[in-house]
């Protein structure tokens, strides 16, 4: 039987110091076939020359820059996989990642989307920060509901909508409460199928303060909306008995 | 129980919270258990916020709520009982008094017990990813965890 085509994805701003490690990751997949889509979110380095050198083997599209909600959407729409996979540029899969989360879809067919374990790791110039936090949670393997971690089918984005633009930081957690909402069949592999490289210029770190702010509206929402779904089910029942 | 001239503070680096649309919502990012307050433990929470005294957050609910002072009291004990357990405050015996907010309001609206919701299915989700203020403040902690020193 036919293997079904995994759209790789990975946005990308001045991202030309790691990325080349990133993309060799995808490329040393054990599992293909495999589409790779890099979206430029307006880099001024040396990212498209640097993507150029892949040739054909990497889709490269370019937009002004506006975050990575909007790149990985792009790369959303420019996909031809059944499935999407997510990689950010300064980060790297295990050559088994794409193979070992397909065995999971082989074996449940109603699944929707299957996330595993994410490893932090630290570059060199930071080894005075990884020591610090050697014995502490971050540094052991984390459940990766995060895009760097995800293979979902692309028929999914269809019902739950791609990720929220509006958001700075928070776009890939608000993404997965409405796969939840929406009752997406969800599988975490115990496996480490992604590595997080921690940096200085991690979004994350830089964006924390408005993050927060971000979470709590992001919750917000979530409520609100079961509050809205609740009193439709209940008007619903009560139509009923009419 | 605690006495009524103390004041509480959110425990900043380890709680997000915003009062929108007169509900509180509270994030717990430490392990991601989030909470909600709607109507007088929204209220309550916004002037938890703002600074106010245990007594100073009675008299203003009892001022704006159709309910006895006595009412008002025994729940927000029971409360701030509650907000200590879930360790999204802590107390501050000796706080400096704030500006109170005029009212503004004509009639009282009709009391409803302050309840804090609490909603624990988004552990997992914010494992690795939580808002914090950059690694050295991380608040990611589990019983094990060695405090990070800086």
């Amino acid at each position: 039987m036919k293997k079904p085509l995994i759209s790789c994805i990975i946005p990308v701003f001045n991202g030309e110091r790691y990325l080349t490690e990133g993309l060799d990751s995808i490329l040393a997949q054990t599992y293909r076939p495999i589409e790779i889509i890099v979206v430029d979110d307006g880099s001024t380095d040396g990212t498209r020359e640097l993507v150029a050198s892949y040739g054909d083997q990497v889709r490269y599209l370019w937009q002004p820059n506006s975050g990575p909600a909007t790149a990985r959407n792009q790369g959303l729409s420019a996909a031809s996989g059944e499935f999407v996979a997510f990689l950010d540029a300064d980060d790297l899969w295990h050559p088994e990642k794409l193979e070992r989360q397909m065995a999971r879809f082989d074996a449940r067919p109603e699944l929707d989307l299957c996330v595993a374990h994410v490893q932090n790791f630290w570059i060199p110039e930071l080894h005075e920060e990884e020591e610090q936090f050697r014995n502490h949670r971050v540094a052991r393997p984390l459940p990766g509901y995060v895009t760097e971690s995800l293979l979902a089918t692309r028929s999914l984005f269809k019902a739950v909508g791609p990720f929220n633009t509006a958001l700075g930081h928070g776009d890939s957690t608000e993404w997965f409460l409405r796969a939840a909402e929406h009752g997406a069949v969800t599988e975490l592999l115990p496996d480490v199928l992604s590595y997080r490289r921690l940096h200085q210029a991690n979004r994350s770190r830089l964006l924390a303060s408005n993050s927060r702010d971000e979470f709590v509206k992001i919750v917000k929402a979530v409520l609100d909306r079961r509050r809205l779904q609740n009193k439709t089910k209940l008007s619903d029942d009560d139509s009923e008995q009419e | 129980m605690q006495a009524l001239h103390h004041r509480l503070r959110p425990r900043g680096e380890e709680v997000a919270a915003k009062v929108i649309d007169g509900e509180a919502i509270i994030i717990n990012l430490a392990n991601g258990i989030y909470y909600s307050m709607d109507k007088v433990g929204g209220l309550i929470w916004d002037l938890v916020q703002v600074g106010y005294s245990l007594e100073e957050i009675i008299v203003a609910v009892t001022e704006r709520y159709d309910v006895s002072r006595e009412r008002v009291q025994a729940d927000v004990q029971e409360l701030v009982e509650e907000l200590l357990r879930e360790n999204l405050v802590s107390v501050l015996e000796n706080g400096a008094s704030v500006e109170k907010r005029q009212l503004e309001q004509q009639e009282k609206h009709l009391y409803e017990v302050p309840k804090l919701n609490i909603y624990r299915d988004m552990g997992d989700l914010l494992a690795l990813d939580p808002p914090t203020p950059g690694l050295g403040d991380t608040p990611w902690k589990d019983p094990e965890d060695e405090t990070p020193k800086k």
